[in-house]
């Protein structure tokens, strides 16, 4: 079993020797350094589940972060920003709006960030109602193709902007 | 149909291996994500249920269950931060999965390349796939 360690053999495949206990990631933080140097933006999660209702709401939150809305928003590492000290967190801070998009009614990606941050407010996408298909058959992320899933979540993007921005 | 997400994986049979990953936003959270599903659902499908992280570690009570049942836990983490099984001991205290951080497994110039639209998608499924088949390896041999 692999050990726990990064053990990245080039500079460029480093993840920082004392990352594992200092709970930094070298690549979130070079990311959150060059943020902070920029005008605050509006961060966006996902739930990140990992069935179809995540995997969309996560290709929504993917669409419009690097995308559609790049200039406007940040994409936050839910796992940092709620256990690591990279600088996720700070970026979520300092944003003036935090939008989840949500893949189902647990709503998690809201719930796992206010963990850390209990007055933490978001604005909700509640993604699963802004597209269909026969839940009762499928739920795999391998039963629809990549375009099929890029479908649902255009759909998703679409509904986020026009509330959102 | 075993990989629900709002109603939880319903399992009657044995406890198969659970399959968790970081989902971290990130070129290095993408890879962990589809190897994890690589894993669960083509490479190892009948032994293993992928479990929704976000769903375990707050308030799927049945996913939980099925976590601490389970003979064995892999955890794909896709950065030495092991955000998945962080979150996941909230819930499930005396969790020990079997870790394997996936960035260790491939490599691209971190130092140009961050967001999961910094590579083309062929590229990461590549490493995707030898991370699934790394881990097929280590931990169904």
């Amino acid at each position: 079993m692999e050990n726990n360690q990064c053990s990245g053999n080039s500079p460029k495949n480093s993840c920082g020797a004392a990352a594992a206990t200092t709970r930094i990631c070298a690549d979130a933080a070079r990311r959150v350094e060059a943020e902070l140097k920029k005008p605050p933006k509006k961060a966006v999660i996902a739930c990140e589940g990992s069935c179809i209702n995540g995997e969309v709401a996560r290709l929504a939150a993917n669409m419009l972060a690097y995308e559609h809305q790049r200039d406007s928003t940040i994409r936050i590492c839910l796992g940092d920003a709620s256990t690591g000290n990279s600088g996720m967190v700070e970026l979520v801070k300092r944003a003036p709006e935090v939008i989840a998009i949500e893949g189902c009614p647990l709503r998690c990606g809201t719930a796992i960030l206010k963990s850390r941050l209990p007055d933490l407010q978001t604005t909700i996408i509640e993604a699963e109602k802004l597209y269909s298909f026969d839940r009762a058959k499928f739920s795999n992320v391998l039963d629809f193709s990549r375009e099929q899933l890029e479908e649902f979540a255009k759909s998703v993007v679409a509904h986020t902007e026009r509330n959102c921005f | 149909m075993s990989n629900g997400c709002c109603g939880g994986p319903k399992s009657t049979g044995p406890a198969k291996t659970v399959i968790i990953s970081c989902e971290g936003g990130c070129i290095k959270g993408e890879v962990a994500r589809v190897a994890a599903n690589i894993l669960a659902y083509r490479l190892q499908q009948e032994a293993t249920v992928r479990i929704c992280l976000g769903g375990a570690a707050t308030k799927n009570v049945a996913a939980q269950e099925l976590v601490a049942k389970a003979p064995n836990v892999i955890a794909l983490e896709g950065c030495p931060l092991q955000c998945g099984t962080t979150l996941l001991k909230r819930k499930v205290p005396d969790l020990q999965p079997m870790i394997i951080d996936t960035s260790t497994l491939y490599s691209f110039d971190r130092s140009k390349c961050f967001e999961i639209c910094d590579l083309p998608r062929a590229q990461i499924e590549e490493f995707a796939q030898v991370v699934a088949d790394y881990a097929n390896e280590e931990c169904f041999r």
